[in-house]
C-alpha cells in the first residue's frame, strides 16, 4: 500500500463564513452604540441547513429583539438565501461572498433598518459621545 | 377576559369598519394584516366611543399593525421577526400571557417547503419566548397562509398543532427521543359549513384538479396552559359588522367592499396562573 499523499494540496484559500460576517456587523452595532444596542447572531441551524439570524437587542427595553435578517445555507456555503423586513421578506440568493457583502449592505442602511436602530437608541436614552 | 381581534385587511382602506368591529366585540387587542392606513387614523377609529383606550404597539413589525388598551406597563414587546410578533400581555385581571401575531407570506409567491420552514423557525421563536418569560401561556394568531391540515401546522418541527383538546393535554410529544411541546388548533372544528357558518376565512377557487375554494388561512393555536380559560365558542369567524354583512350573495368573503378575508375572533377567559 503506498505511503504518498493522495489528498493532493491541502492549502485551501481560508474562507470567510457568512456567520463571521454577521458577527463582524453584529459588533459593529454595539460597538458603535456603545452597547445600548447589541448586535447577536442566532443560530437556528437545522440539520444540514444552516440558518442564522442578525438581531438588534435592545438590552434596557425589557430586551426587546429585532431580526433584521436571516440567512440560509448549506455546508457548501454558497449559495446563501437571504430573507429581511427591509426588502419586503422576499429572499435575495447570494452566489458568493461579494454578492453577499453587497446584500447585507442594502439591508443593514435600507431606511426600515435605519428607523428601528434610530426610534430604538432613542427608546434606550442613548446620547450620542460628543465631538 | 382579554378579547383579541384579528384581521387581514386585503390592503382595503377600512379603518372606520375595524373601529365598529372592535367595539362590537369588545377588543383588547386588535391585530391588522395587510394594514396600509395611517396608524393615526386606526387609532382615531378605534378610540371613537370607547372608556379605555387603543394604544400602538411599541414593537416594530411591518407586516401587522397591533393595537392594545391594555395598560402601558402590561405591554411588553419581546420580539419581531419576519411576521411574527411577540408580545408579552399583563391584563388588569389575571395572569399575563404570550400573544404571538404572524403574517406569513402569500402562497403566491412561495412554496409548501418554505411555510414549513417559516413554521419551524416561528415555533422556536416561540419557545424561546417561552423560555424567556417563564411560562407557556400562549396565544397564537394570524394570517398562516395555510390550512390547519399542512405540515407546517402539524409537524412536530413546525407547530406541532392537534385537533384533539385531550391530546393537546398531554403537553408534549417525543419524536426520535425529543420533545416537542403541542399546540391545540379550534380551527380544524370550524372547517365546513355546518350550521350554516361560513366554512372558512378565505376563499380562492382555482382551476386545479385539486381545489378546496375555501381555506382556513385565519388560525388561533393555543398552549396546552391556556385551555382552561378557552371555551369551544371561545373563536368567531365574523361575518357581521353591525347590520352590514360581510359575505356576498354567495356567501363569500365580500371583497368588492371589504377584504378578501373575515376577521376571527378569540375570548379568553380568566387565565389563572397555575394554568402554566
Amino acid at each position: 500500500m503506498t505511503t504518498e499523499n493522495l489528498w493532493g494540496s491541502l492549502d485551501f484559500e481560508p474562507v470567510t463564513t457568512p456567520k463571521s460576517i454577521l458577527e463582524k456587523q453584529a459588533n459593529y452595532l454595539t460597538e458603535r452604540t456603545r452597547g445600548t444596542l447589541q448586535g447577536r447572531v442566532g443560530d437556528q441551524s437545522e440539520g444540514e441547513v444552516f440558518i442564522f439570524d442578525l438581531d438588534i437587542v435592545a438590552p434596557s427595553l425589557n430586551k426587546y429583539r429585532y431580526t433584521v435578517l436571516t440567512v440560509r445555507h448549506t455546508i457548501e456555503l454558497y449559495p446563501i438565501s437571504v430573507f429581511a423586513e427591509a426588502q419586503e421578506n422576499r429572499g435575495v440568493l447570494c452566489h458568493n461572498q461579494a454578492e453577499f457583502e453587497t446584500a447585507l449592505s442594502g439591508i443593514l442602511q435600507a431606511p426600515r433598518t435605519r428607523r428601528v436602530i434610530s426610534a430604538l437608541l432613542s427608546q434606550s436614552g442613548y446620547e450620542p459621545p460628543p465631538f | 377576559m382579554p378579547t383579541i381581534l384579528f384581521w387581514n385587511l386585503n390592503r382595503r382602506s377600512l379603518d372606520a369598519r375595524v373601529g365598529v368591529l372592535s367595539r362590537q366585540v369588545d377588543a383588547d387587542v386588535v391585530i391588522l394584516a395587510e394594514c396600509e392606513s395611517d396608524t393615526s387614523q386606526t387609532l382615531f377609529q378605534l378610540n371613537n366611543d370607547v372608556d379605555s383606550f387603543f394604544a400602538p404597539d411599541p414593537g416594530f413589525s411591518d407586516r401587522l399593525r397591533i393595537f392594545c388598551r391594555f395598560p402601558a406597563v402590561g405591554v411588553v414587546p419581546i420580539r419581531d421577526a419576519h411576521g411574527v410578533s411577540i408580545r408579552h400581555y399583563r391584563p388588569p385581571i389575571g395572569a399575563p400571557f404570550l400573544m404571538v401575531a404572524v403574517h406569513f407570506p402569500s402562497k403566491l409567491y412561495r412554496q409548501d417547503s418554505d411555510y414549513a420552514l417559516a413554521c419551524q423557525q416561528a415555533s422556536r421563536l416561540v419557545e424561546a419566548a417561552e423560555r424567556e418569560v417563564g411560562h407557556s401561556r400562549t396565544l397564537l394568531l394570524g394570517d398562516l397562509n395555510m390550512n390547519p391540515f399542512e405540515g407546517g401546522l402539524i409537524d412536530a418541527h413546525g407547530f406541532n398543532s392537534t385537533m384533539d383538546r385531550r391530546v393537546a393535554e398531554s403537553v408534549e410529544r417525543q419524536v426520535l427521543g425529543e420533545p416537542f411541546k403541542f399546540f391545540y388548533n379550534p380551527m380544524w372544528g370550524r372547517l365546513g359549513d355546518l350550521g350554516g357558518r361560513p366554512p372558512g376565512t378565505y376563499f380562492y377557487s382555482t382551476g386545479t384538479a385539486r381545489n378546496l375554494c375555501w381555506h382556513m388561512f385565519d388560525q388561533v393555536l393555543l398552549r396546552p396552559a391556556l385551555l382552561r380559560a378557552f371555551d369551544d365558542d371561545s373563536v368567531q369567524i365574523l361575518t357581521r359588522i353591525g347590520s352590514q354583512s360581510l359575505l356576498d350573495e354567495k356567501g363569500r368573503p365580500n371583497r368588492a367592499e371589504g377584504s378578501d378575508h373575515l376577521p376571527i375572533v378569540v375570548r379568553l377567559r380568566r387565565i389563572d396562573e397555575e394554568t402554566s
